[in-house]
């Protein structure tokens, strides 16, 4: 009788050893990729962290680029990818970009040289490298060199740029990058000479043209009536489950959510 | 009984087993403990960008503050008209008045207890970490450095007009939510590595659960600053930047000023204080007149039950105290 019970007493002390470190990682979710989705996503996590459904939900947030995002999560090394760009085809399999909402590219140059609007023939030549000084630039009154100003390479924004706007022409192999969106807003902010695009969130200090007639604003955006939108995702591998699931149906339904995207973002609904 | 070979046999069989059973719950259990190793290991043959002689240890001085952040809205430009679009006087505009009435716009949403924290150092800084003594709910998830005259820092330029990624100075920042603090890193964008400059200050923002004053101290905040650097992977741009460890140079934690966000009256530090101590000089009295009452007691019978009030009593206090 002693036996059994010291035999049942390990056997449950070891189900608690395997269960325990099961049960701690079901509700921390990780999360890498896009800096275009981090300032949302972290807001994000906070809200869900004080509702109901996210009671006890800890999160791990890191950056480095929508591709970085996307091959963490491939790889199993975080729970959920963020991406600012559709997938790819060079993406590995299995993966599903759940989106979260939308964002809006805005073209931008320096305070004193305000461009009112700029045609998608002129985005193109410009970022091209086909033109490449200011008085070519219809609405502009500046001269001298163009600083065209890009994202890096593991950029979802970068990519998201040359399918919106750029497409069939690429960007020029002179243009300057930068790693991220606070980089090329601070670009902008000092140097009269650059252009450049940042997400609506970055356009503080920014002078932003009209594209196609239309002002990049979070109410053209929300209308559908400005064309430089693009989705935000969060990406899992296969169908979301678990803890991920409850936070990202929770970011895509809760009313307290949809408030926080609403904030500088297109909500998803 | 003893002496019979199969029953001891029997015996340590078991026992034998048992501890097996034991080592393999234990070792499967540790291993699934494990975390996952969530940042890549950099290439083993970086270029490292600090002298060989350049010291272990450094004094750095840094000062800084903690405020509330701004969050009032600047006065929205006027929208545009789109250009190309014909006027409601126009050939196909309307000409009277429609249904619909321009939408109120929503008020913004306002990040709840959200503070903004500012520092420059004496070294230059690679890294840096803010501790405090509240849960931290978000974070800014980039920072920039500032020039002394606040213009945005421009960092370390390579001459134009070749191609080139920029390295103004900024701060990728990862953390956890809730924790009690973040860590930001420079971005390290390309040679040479990115760092906010001597006398260069940056800002971040950080948010709080709850507000700061509900609690039972004083908030508190410290930077941590990363002054050398080991080496850095740039040469794979689909990985993410990475400093290959260890840390060469770290200051202590630094203590940001927190004039401007101390609490007058913190509610749980006065009113838990004094029911605290209201109650606490409650039990002890208790206590004292039960354990007198142990040597007045007129019979044993009368000792024995003041006794164990008295006990019982004490225990109370103590607990209370602890």
């Amino acid at each position: 009788m002693k036996t059994k019970k010291t035999l049942l007493g390990l056997l449950l002390g070891a189900v608690a050893l395997l269960g325990l470190p099961a049960m701690a990682q079901a509700s921390t979710i990780t999360i890498s990729g896009s800096t275009t989705v981090a300032p949302l996503a972290t807001l994000l996590a906070k809200g869900y962290v004080k509702s109901s459904a996210g009671k006890g939900t800890k999160f791990k947030l890191l950056q480095g680029g929508s591709d970085i995002g996307v091959a963490d999560v491939a790889r199993a090394r975080v729970t959920i990818g963020m991406s600012s760009r559709i997938p790819k085809p060079s993406d590995p399999g299995g993966l599903v970009f759940n989106e979260i909402a939308k964002d809006a590219l805005c073209i931008g140059t320096h305070r004193s040289n305000r461009v009112a609007n700029l045609t998608q023939e002129q985005v193109q030549a410009i970022f091209a490298g086909e033109v490449r000084n200011w008085n070519q630039v219809s609405g502009s009154d500046k001269s001298g060199t163009i600083n065209v100003v890009i994202r890096t390479a593991a950029s979802g924004t970068q990519d998201a740029f040359d399918k919106i706007f750029m497409a069939p022409k690429k960007t020029f192999a002179g243009a300057t990058q930068r790693a991220s969106n606070g980089l090329i807003q601070q670009q902008l902010q000092r140097d009269p000479a650059a252009i450049g695009y940042v997400s609506l969130a970055f356009q503080n200090g920014v002078a932003v043209s009209n594209y196609k007639g239309v002002p990049c604003t979070l109410r053209a955006a929300k209308s559908g009536q400005y064309p430089g939108t693009r989705p935000l995702f969060l990406v899992t591998r296969g169908a979301p489950t678990g803890a991920a699931q409850s936070w990202i149906n929770w970011i895509r339904n809760d009313s307290a959510a949809l408030k926080i995207a609403a904030k500088e973002w297109v909500p998803f609904k | 009984m003893s002496g019979n070979p199969t029953f001891e046999g029997g015996k340590v069989l078991r026992v034998l087993l048992m501890a097996a059973f034991s080592a393999v719950a234990l070792t499967v259990g540790l291993w699934a403990a494990q975390p996952a190793a969530a940042v890549p290991i950099g290439s083993p043959t970086l270029t490292v960008d600090t002298p060989a002689d350049s010291p272990v240890f450094q004094d750095v001085i840094c000062e800084g503050a903690v405020v509330e952040a701004d969050q009032s809205q600047p006065e929205p430009e006027p929208d545009p008209i789109p250009t190309g679009v014909t006027g409601p006087t126009g050939p196909t505009g309307p000409t009277g008045p429609t249904d619909e009435e321009p939408e109120e716009p929503e008020p913004p949403y306002i990040v709840e207890n959200l503070y903004e924290y500012e520092f420059s150092c004496d070294k230059e800084v690679f890294a840096y970490t803010i501790v405090t003594n509240r849960d931290v709910g978000s974070f800014e998830t980039e920072t920039l450095g500032f020039l002394p005259n606040g213009d945005p820092a421009p960092g370390l330029l390579p001459a134009p007009p070749a191609a080139q990624v920029g390295v103004g100075e900024d701060f990728f920042c990862l953390g956890g939510i809730p924790a009690l603090g973040v860590g930001c890193y420079a971005s390290p964008g390309k040679t040479p590595a990115v760092r906010l400059n001597i006398g260069n200050s940056v800002k971040g923002k950080i948010s709080f659960d709850m507000p700061l004053c509900e609690a039972y101290d004083q908030p508190q905040f410290s930077v941590v600053v990363m002054t050398e650097l080991g080496s850095y992977n740039d040469a794979d741009q689909t990985k993410p930047p990475v400093v290959k460890g260890p840390w060469i140079v770290t200051s202590e934690p630094i203590a940001l000023d927190t004039a401007a966000v101390e609490c007058d009256e913190p509610l749980l530090l006065k009113e838990d204080v004094e029911t605290a101590v209201s109650r606490q000089g409650n039990l002890y009295e208790r206590a004292l007149k039960s354990c007198n009452a142990v040597s007045k007691a007129k019979s044993r019978k009368a000792a024995s039950r003041a006794r164990a009030k008295c006990t019982k009593a004490t225990k109370a206090a103590r607990r209370f105290s602890a």
